[in-house]
C-alpha cells in the first residue's frame, strides 16, 4: 500500500483545504474528473458554435449567420478545422475518457485515488493550456489553422499556401498538449487499475466500465506516439521551414497521412470504448441481469484493440496508397466489425427476459445503441475499397463518423452523467427535463445527419463554403436546409440540459447513497464521497459486480462488498 | 495488508489471507515500475513512429546514404561510449541505494550526471561542426532526420539528468532504503534514453 493510501487513512473525514487546493489545484481524482467536465461542457459550447456556423453557410450561403455574420471561404475552413479539433480531442476525450476515467477507475475498484495524483492534475492542465492555446489561435494574426482537422500536408506544411503561420503552429502544439496529457493519464489509470485495487476485486470481478475505461486508454496509449512524432515534424515545418511533408523540398505528405491515421482511427474506439462500458454497467442496473458472456466480451475487446492497429489505411483509399494494399486493409476493417458485433448481441442478450426499469440512464443507452448501429453498418460501406472510392470525401462519410461519435459521446456520455449525477453531486436530475432532453436530441440528431447520407449518395463534396456555385449540388438545397434546421434544435435542445444542471443543483432532491440498488462499488461510497471515498475502512469484494436477481435470494441485488453499509 | 483484513467478512474466517489485488513487496509490481513501464511503452511507440518514418524515407531516397558520411563517425562512436560508461554509473549507483551506502549512491549519480553533460557537449559540438559547414535542419530530408531524432533524444537525455537531479536533492533529506525503488525507476528510465541511441547510432551513422 502506497504512503499516500495512508495518508489518507490516517486523515479521514476531517481532510480540510483551501479554496485553490480543493477546487483549482486539487489531485482528488473526482475533482478532476468534474474540472474536465467543465472543461469539455465549455469546448462543446465553442465546437457546437462552430457546427452551427458550418450548417448555417453550407443551407444558406452568403447570408449572414445570425450572431456571427458572413461566414467568408476562409473562415469557413478555419471553422471546420478548429470544430473536428475541439470535437475530438477537448470534447470527446476529456468528456468520454478523462472524466470518467478519473471519477470512477478509482471509485469501482476501491481505491482512495489514483495511483500517481499529482500526475493527474498536471495532465487536467496540459490540456487546459492546450485548450487555451487552441481558442487563442483564433485571434492571432493570420487567424487560426484551415488545413482541416486531419491537417493534411503540403497544405498543412507551410504558411505558403493558407498564410496562416502562427495559428498552425498554435494549433499543432494544443494537439501535442491533448496527446501528452492523454497519454499520461491513460498511463496512470492502468497503473491504478492494476495495483490499487481493494481486497478481493479481482481481475474477472472488474465492472465493465473500468474495463472499457481501460481499453479505451491502451488504445490510445500504443497508437498516439507515431502521431507526437508526426506534430514533431509538422511543427518543424511550420515553425522552422523543414521539409518533411513538403514534396518540394524531398518530403512525403503520405507520411503524414499515415502518421495521422495510424493514430486517428483507434482514436475512433478510444471513443467508443467507453460509452460501451457505460451501457452494459447501466443495462445490467436496469435489467435486474448479470451482463451477458463478460469473458466473452473482454475476449472481442482484446482482439478489437488489437485490429484497430492495423486498419488505419481504409482512411486513405484515395490518397495513392498502393491498390494492393486496399484489399488487405479492407479485409481487417470488416473483421473489426465482428467483435463489435458480438459485443452489441451481448448487449441485446442482456435485455433478454430482463426486468427492465425503463428509467432515464437506460433509454440514453437505448438512443446510443439505436443510432450507432446506423453509424456501424454505414462503416462497412465506407470499409470497403470500392465503395469507399465513390462515397469518400462526401458527405457520406460526414453523416457516417457523425452517427459514430455523436451517439459514444453524447448519448453514452450523457448516459453516464444522469446515471452517475447523484455520486457526483449529491443530487437527483430533473427526470423530465432529462427525458425532454433525450427524447429532442434523438429526434434532431437524426434530423440533422439521416439527411447527409442522401446528399453525400447524391455526390456532395463536403468542405465545400459555397454550395450555390456549384449548379449540381442546387438539388440538395431543401435536404440541407432541413440537416440545418434540425442541428440548430439540437444544439438549443442542450440548453435544456443546462437549465437542468442548475435547477438540480440548487433544488434538486438529495440523493440517497445508491440510489438504483446497483452493485458496483462507487454505490457504497457515500454521494458525494467524501475525499479518500471510503472512510477507515477499504471495501473488501465477495462477489462479481453482476449479481442481479439471483434464485433464491430476498432481494434482486448483491453488493460486491459487504464490510460496508450500503 | 492493514488492519480491515482481520474484519469479519462475509466467507472468510477472521485472519484469513483474503483475496487481494494489491501489489507489494520487493520484487512486486508497484505503481512506479509499472508506471515506468507504461510510460517507456509509450515512448517506443514515439521513437518507432519516428524511425519508421526515418527508415521508409531512407529507402525511397538512396541518396542520403552519401550525406550520411559527413556526419562525424568518431564523435558519434564516443558518444555511444560515454552513454554506456554512464548506464553502468547509474546501475552502481541504483545498487548502491539497495545496499544502503550513501557515499556511494551520490557518488555514482555525480559520475552519471557528468557522462550524460559530455554526451550533451559532445553533441553540441558535433552540431556546430555541421552547421560550421553549412548543414542545417533546412538542407534536405537527411538533415531534418538527423536533427529532429537527435535533438527529440537530447531532450530525453535532459529529462533523465534532471530525474537524477532530483533524486540526488532528495537524498539529502530522505534514507536511501525509501528512496531505492525510486532509484531503481530512475535507472531504468535512463537505461531506455540509452537504448533509443543503440537504435539511433547505427540508423543515422553507420548506414552509410
Amino acid at each position: 500500500m502506497s504512503q499516500d493510501q495512508q495518508g489518507h487513512d490516517e486523515h479521514g473525514h476531517e481532510h480540510q483545504q483551501s479554496f485553490i487546493s480543493h477546487y483549482i489545484f486539487s489531485t482528488d481524482h473526482k475533482m478532476i474528473g468534474k474540472q474536465f467536465l467543465l472543461l469539455s461542457a465549455i469546448m462543446a459550447c465553442f465546437g457546437g458554435f462552430m457546427a452551427y456556423l458550418i450548417r448555417w453557410e453550407v443551407a444558406f450561403p452568403n447570408t449572414p449567420a445570425p450572431f456571427f455574420g458572413l461566414v467568408t471561404p476562409d473562415k469557413f475552413n478555419a471553422i471546420i478545422t478548429l470544430h473536428g479539433t475541439i470535437m475530438i480531442f477537448f470534447v470527446g476525450m476529456p468528456f468520454l475518457s478523462a472524466f470518467p476515467s478519473n471519477f470512477l477507475v478509482p471509485l469501482m475498484i476501491g481505491a482512495r485515488d489514483m495511483a500517481f495524483p499529482k500526475l493527474n492534475m498536471a495532465s487536467f492542465w496540459i490540456t487546459f493550456v492546450g485548450a487555451v492555446l487552441l481558442v487563442s489561435s483564433i485571434f492571432v494574426p493570420g487567424g487560426p489553422v484551415a488545413g482541416g482537422w486531419v491537417g493534411y500536408p503540403p497544405l498543412s506544411a507551410s504558411s505558403e499556401f493558407t498564410g496562416v503561420k502562427i495559428g498552425a503552429v498554435l494549433w499543432i502544439l494544443a494537439l501535442a498538449c491533448a496527446l501528452v496529457s492523454s497519454s499520461l493519464g491513460g498511463m496512470n489509470y492502468l497503473v491504478t487499475a492494476a495495483t490499487l485495487r481493494a481486497p478481493g476485486m479481482t481481475f474477472n470481478r472488474i465492472p465493465m466500465t473500468v474495463w472499457f475505461l481501460l481499453a479505451s486508454a491502451i488504445t490510445f496509449f500504443f497508437s498516439a506516439g507515431p502521431l507526437i512524432a508526426g506534430a514533431f515534424m509538422m511543427l518543424m515545418d511550420n515553425a522552422f521551414g523543414t521539409g518533411f511533408f513538403l514534396p518540394a523540398k524531398g518530403g512525403e505528405p503520405m507520411l503524414w497521412e499515415h502518421l495521422f491515421w495510424f493514430f486517428g482511427h483507434p482514436e475512433v474506439y478510444v471513443l467508443f470504448f467507453p460509452a460501451l462500458g457505460f451501457g452494459l454497467d447501466i443495462m445490467a442496473t436496469f435489467t435486474r441481469k448479470p451482463v451477458f458472456g463478460y469473458k466473452l466480451i473482454l475476449w472481442c475487446t482484446g482482439s478489437a484493440v488489437a485490429l484497430s492497429y492495423i486498419v488505419w489505411a481504409h482512411h486513405m483509399f484515395m490518397s495513392g496508397l498502393n491498390p494492393l494494399l486496399a484489399t488487405p486493409f479492407s479485409i481487417t476493417t470488416i473483421l473489426i466489425s465482428v467483435p463489435f458485433a458480438i459485443i452489441i448481441f451481448c448487449m441485446f442478450a442482456t435485455l433478454r427476459n430482463g426486468a427492465i426499469r425503463l428509467e432515464l440512464p437506460f433509454l440514453w443507452i437505448i438512443g446510443f445503441l439505436a443510432t450507432f448501429l446506423i453509424g456501424g453498418l454505414t462503416g462497412i460501406f465506407l470499409g470497403s475499397a470500392s465503395a469507399d472510392i465513390y462515397l469518400h470525401g462526401t458527405y457520406f462519410v460526414v453523416a457516417h463518423f457523425h452517427y459514430t461519435l455523436f451517439p459514444s459521446v453524447f448519448f453514452g456520455g450523457f448516459g453516464a452523467v444522469y446515471y452517475w449525477f447523484p455520486k457526483m453531486y449529491g443530487k437527483k436530475l430533473n427526470e423530465k427535463l432529462g427525458f425532454l432532453h433525450l427524447a429532442l436530441t434523438f429526434i434532431f440528431f437524426n434530423g440533422t445527419f439521416w439527411p447527409l447520407f442522401k446528399v453525400g449518395m447524391g455526390g456532395m463534396i463536403r468542405r465545400i463554403a459555397d454550395p450555390s456555385f456549384y449548379p449540381q449540388y442546387h438539388q440538395f438545397q431543401g435536404l440541407n436546409a432541413f440537416a440545418t434546421v434540425s442541428a440548430i434544435c439540437l444544439i438549443a435542445t442542450q440548453v435544456i440540459f443546462l437549465w437542468n444542471l442548475v435547477l438540480s443543483l440548487n433544488h434538486g432532491p438529495q440523493a440517497e447513497k445508491n440510489p438504483y440498488q446497483s452493485n458496483t462499488l462507487e454505490w457504497i461510497a457515500d454521494s458525494p464521497p467524501p475525499h479518500g471515498n471510503w472512510g477507515p475502512v477499504l471495501p473488501v469484494v465477495t462477489s462479481d459486480p453482476y449479481e442481479y436477481s439471483k434464485p433464491g435470494e430476498a432481494k434482486d441485488w448483491q453488493p460486491q462488498a459487504t464490510n460496508l453499509p450500503v | 495488508m492493514d488492519k480491515n483484513t482481520t474484519l469479519p467478512v462475509l466467507g472468510f474466517e477472521p485472519g484469513d489471507q483474503l483475496p487481494t489485488g494489491h501489489y507489494s513487496g520487493p520484487v512486486g509490481l508497484t505503481p512506479g515500475r509499472l508506471g515506468i513501464w507504461a510510460l517507456i511503452a509509450s515512448e517506443i511507440v514515439l521513437f518507432a513512429g519516428l524511425f519508421g518514418s526515418f527508415i521508409l524515407m531512407r529507402l525511397i531516397n538512396p541518396g542520403w546514404a552519401e550525406e550520411a558520411r559527413h556526419l562525424n563517425l568518431y564523435a558519434g562512436t564516443l558518444n555511444s561510449l560515454v552513454l554506456l560508461t554512464s548506464n553502468f554509473f547509474m546501475m552502481k549507483s541504483s545498487k548502491s541505494f539497495v545496499e544502503d551506502r550513501a557515499e556511494d549512491a551520490r557518488k555514482f549519480m555525480v559520475f552519471t550526471m557528468l557522462a550524460g553533460f559530455v554526451f550533451l557537449g559532445i553533441k553540441a559540438y558535433e552540431y556546430s561542426g555541421e552547421f560550421a559547414h553549412g548543414e542545417f535542419p533546412t538542407s534536405g530530408g537527411f538533415w531534418s532526420f538527423y536533427f529532429l531524432m537527435t535533438g527529440i533524444h537530447a531532450l530525453h537525455i535532459l529529462g533523465g539528468l534532471f530525474a537524477i537531479f532530483l533524486l540526488l536533492s532528495k537524498t539529502r533529506h530522505e534514507p536511501l532504503v525509501s528512496l531505492a525503488s525510486r532509484a531503481n525507476i530512475t535507472g531504468i528510465y535512463w537505461s531506455f534514453v540509452e537504448v533509443v541511441w543503440i537504435f539511433l547510432f547505427p540508423l543515422l551513422y553507420l548506414l552509410a
